[in-house]
């Protein structure tokens, strides 16, 4: 199965060296405490799916050919997802520390295919048993839906791989036209269409309510009416009819195909004569790019490409020409210069805020009380959503710098200084385009609401803290993981304690900072008997200048995390 | 115990036999030509010089000599074997240690050994492995995962790796890098020790010195195109250089300065 037997003993070293680094890494009580919890995160998530019933009790019996459409459905989207992968590992993958290896050892290109798609097989066992276990409690034939899922689930790596192969031949025989054809756009188009229309099925029939929710199965129906989306289902229709069968008669002959299928895939895929192997060196090295960026900075926009400068053209000295210049000019380049990341995440979360809240108030005809509501609740609502969002997609400071902190801790400046140097042109691009969003729609909508004003005034302090926050909290613990990477329960465990903490200092720093507004308003008109304007007024004031003593104290505490930063320590493994 | 090897009388270098023949090797990029018409032989014991300027393509042929690239033009015939048609019999003679070995993360230094060995059909790799561990000074790290090494120990891991099925053919490409010099010391020697049992070895350097110290020969390559073949007195001969001529001023007079963009 696996071509040869070196090959084998690989995966069965690497299985038991991946055990034992997951043992290496428990060496601290932390440690323990972050397995435990992300265990009990994802199995707990496993059992809710499996045995839950909520679903299953809450509809009424669903007729088979609806059941079997939904399944095929289900299976459709798996195989434009492998469609998807296979674009993007054309030929045969190899992580780079095997590659140069195998290529020139004595191992025969069949060998290599059939080690690769054992090791592909391994890795989707669990995913198959899960899928198997899910399917056995939802459809008619719990052993048939098991054994039929499972199968799929098992053919589904080899058809990509046989997919990646012919891709990779393709691209070997047309070369330069080939390499024209922009591949990952298509895979993103291909991922993007599935999306979209897993959105439309959920979202577009029902009257405002997802229609998942409200009526589960006729318009499955009604879909499958149309001689397009029947076509497109034609391809994995029998796997649907031996995962929904539910007599032996119905299941075995689907079932033995099924297996006979698995067989001429795996075999035609190793048997193939292709020449893969400057592809594989190309995806390996994309890969290995990809992964060493998430290690360092995580998926986001500022690890997009690098834009070639305009000439003459340069990121303005924001902030004076001093070394706190310096280090905000750095990070504001950063930004212009992955201008397409960052302007396309940017424009993406905005303008779907913006949509989103569109309707709020709507239903009731824009009457001018509406308005005003709509007003309130979606700029509160953009402007919370767009921290979010925003802040977790541009990552232009700490988190985006870990490779270059031995630089970082070697600058001339108080660490206070340097943290808010860092931070700050993030800061206000975030805040610029939340404002632009809520002053936008404002606009848009041709009313006024005091809050945009609040909305302008506390937005900057608000992300202030939160990128200070989310900052501070990296610089304690610098962890990236990568999926795929060992250790994924303690890494769950240890995100989900992160986002808790995080969190609660949140709570804290809204309450600290709010506390003496609150204090001065009960003053002003509960005892002074002063109106509510200006105490409204005078509180706000009060409020933005609590935020900004705790912002101060943040960027202090931040300063503290970076002087406390080890080089050595903290490499973000 | 050290690998057991055939008893190696050194002759002269056209007398031997080749352990490594390329004819006519060509490769071409989208945009350029890595390596023209390339043709040259290293005989058994012999350890070959491949030098020139970055982007001469010594890394391309080397990497299409031992396969991990495909040959567009050209053969090569390793102790024999011809890379295209007798592909795993080529391969299982030679050893390849690239200019960034990557281990394993997970595996230890001494399951890298095992797996090495198993590629190569090496029973009795326990031996081999405890010997290239003590001279490569790496006892005490059998049990250090890969991805724990530093650069210098992945270098010498690499060493290990190539060594373990002694092979007739070793094609390095920056070997000495990360080293220190005490360890730099003791891979010139195993190179050497290697070069006496019969094993070819193709060495690219920037690091002149140490090919002017370890090959017997040297191949100089410049854009692509072989500039030079020979030994050091046959350059210095071509070129109407003195005998204290280093290999250095060779290069310095064989290839062209790199143009910047």
């Amino acid at each position: 199965m696996f071509g040869h037997p070196a090959l084998r003993l690989l995966f069965v070293l690497k299985l038991r060296g991946g055990l034992r680094m997951q043992v290496r890494k428990l060496r601290r009580p932390s440690s323990w405490i972050f397995l435990i919890v992300g265990g009990l995160l994802v199995f707990g998530w496993i059992a809710a799916v499996i045995f839950g019933r909520n679903f299953e009790t809450a509809r009424a019996p669903v007729a088979p050919e609806i059941l079997r459409l939904g399944v095929d459905f289900g299976l459709l989207v798996l195989v434009v997802l492998t469609l998807v992968g296979a674009f993007q590992y054309r030929g045969l993958y190899l992580p780079r520390e095997e590659i140069e290896l195998s290529f020139s050892a004595p191992l025969s290109r069949s060998q290599l295919v059939r080690y690769r798609m054992a090791t592909n097989l391994m890795r989707s066992l669990f995913a198959a048993l899960l899928f198997g276990f899910l399917a056995s409690r939802r459809l008619p034939n719990g052993l048939y839906a098991f054994l039929g899922t499972f199968l799929v689930m098992m053919t589904i790596p080899i058809f990509g791989q046989a997919l990646a192969l012919a891709l990779g031949e393709t691209e070997n025989r047309l070369g330069k036209l080939m390499r024209r054809v922009p591949l990952r756009f298509v895979s993103v188009v291909l991922g993007a269409a599935v999306g979209i229309a897993v959105v439309f099925l959920i979202i577009t029939p029902g009257p405002g309510m997802p229609a998942l929710l409200t009526d589960g199965t006729s318009w499955l129906g009604d879909l499958a009416a149309h001689s397009g989306v029947r076509a497109a289902l034609l391809p994995v229709a029998p796997w649907g009819r031996m995962i929904t069968a539910t007599t032996a008669a119905e299941f075995l002959p689907w079932f033995t195909a099924g297996i006979g299928a698995w067989i001429l895939l795996h075999e035609m895929t190793a048997r193939i004569k292709i020449d893969y192997r400057e592809l594989s060196l190309a995806t390996s090295a994309d890969v290995a790019r990809r992964v060493a960026m998430a290690r360092r900075g995580g998926w986001s926009a500022s690890k997009s490409q690098v834009m070639q400068p305009v000439k003459g053209s340069g990121a303005p000295w924001l902030f004076g020409r001093g070394g706190f210049g310096a280090i905000a000019w750095l990070e504001t380049t950063s930004m212009l210069r992955r201008a397409r990341g960052t302007l396309l995440l940017s424009l993406m979360v905005v303008i779907l805020l913006v949509v989103l809240t569109g309707s709020i108030g709507r239903g009731d005809g824009w009457r001018p009380d509406s308005l005003q509501k709509s007003l309130l609740f979606g700029s509160l609502l953009i402007s919370m959503l767009g921290t979010i969002y925003l802040c977790a997609g541009l990552r232009f400071d700490f988190r985006g710098r870990l490779e270059q902190m031995e630089l970082v801790k070697a600058w001339p400046l108080a660490p206070w200084r340097v943290f808010l140097a860092t931070i700050l042109p993030e800061t206000l691009f975030v805040s610029g385009l939340v404002v632009l969003a809520v002053a936008g729609r404002a606009a848009w909508m041709g009313a006024f609401h005091p809050v945009v004003l609040a909305v302008v005034a506390f937005q900057p302090l608000v992300v202030l803290t939160w990128v200070a926050l989310d900052n501070a909290v990296f610089l304690h613990s610098p962890v990236r993981y990568v999926p795929g990477q060992e250790s994924a329960l303690q890494h769950m465990g240890r995100s989900l304690v992160l986002m808790l903490l995080r969190m609660l200092v949140l709570a804290i720093v809204v309450v600290v900072g709010l506390a003496p507004a609150a204090g001065v308003a009960f003053l002003l008109h509960g005892v002074a008997g002063v109106a509510k304007e200006p105490t409204t007024v005078v509180a706000a004031a009060v409020a933005w200048l609590g935020i900004v003593a705790v912002d101060l104290g943040l960027v202090w505490f931040g300063g503290r995390m970076l002087a406390r930063f080890d080089v050595a320590r903290d490499k973000g493994v | 115990m050290e690998p057991t090897q055939p008893a190696f009388t050194p002759e002269p270098s056209a007398a031997r036999r080749a352990a490594l023949v390329v004819t006519g090797l060509s490769k071409e990029y989208e945009n350029h030509r890595a390596v023209e018409d390339l043709s040259f032989r290293v005989a058994e014991g012999e350890i070959l010089g491949l030098v020139g300027p970055n982007g001469a393509g010594k890394t391309t042929s080397l990497r299409s000599i031992v396969g991990v690239l495909p040959i567009q033009t050209g053969r090569v015939q390793v102790c024999g074997h011809d890379l295209a048609t007798q592909e795993v019999a080529a391969k299982s003679q030679l050893a390849w240690i690239p200019d960034d070995p990557q281990p394993f993360d997970t595996l230890t230094v001494e399951e890298h050994l095992r797996f090495s060995a198993a590629l190569y059909g090496i029973r009795d790799w326990q031996e081999r492995a405890q010997s290239l561990l003590v001279r490569f000074e790496l006892s005490e790290k059998k049990d250090a995962l890969g991805g724990e090494l530093s650069r210098g120990m992945r270098q010498k891991l690499a060493f290990c790796m190539a060594w373990i099925h002694a092979p007739q053919l070793v094609l390095m490409d920056e070997p000495l890098s990360g080293l220190d010099p005490r360890a730099i010391r003791s891979a010139k020697d195993e190179i050497r020790r290697l070069a006496r049992t019969g094993t070819a070895v193709v060495l690219s350097s920037h690091q002149l010195e140490l090919i002017e110290e370890l090959a017997d020969r040297i191949l100089i390559l410049d854009r692509g195109r072989k500039k030079f073949e020979g030994t050091l007195s046959e350059a210095r001969a071509a070129l109407a250089m003195g005998d204290d001529q280093s290999l250095e001023a060779i290069f310095m007079s064989v290839t062209e300065p790199t143009v910047s963009p």
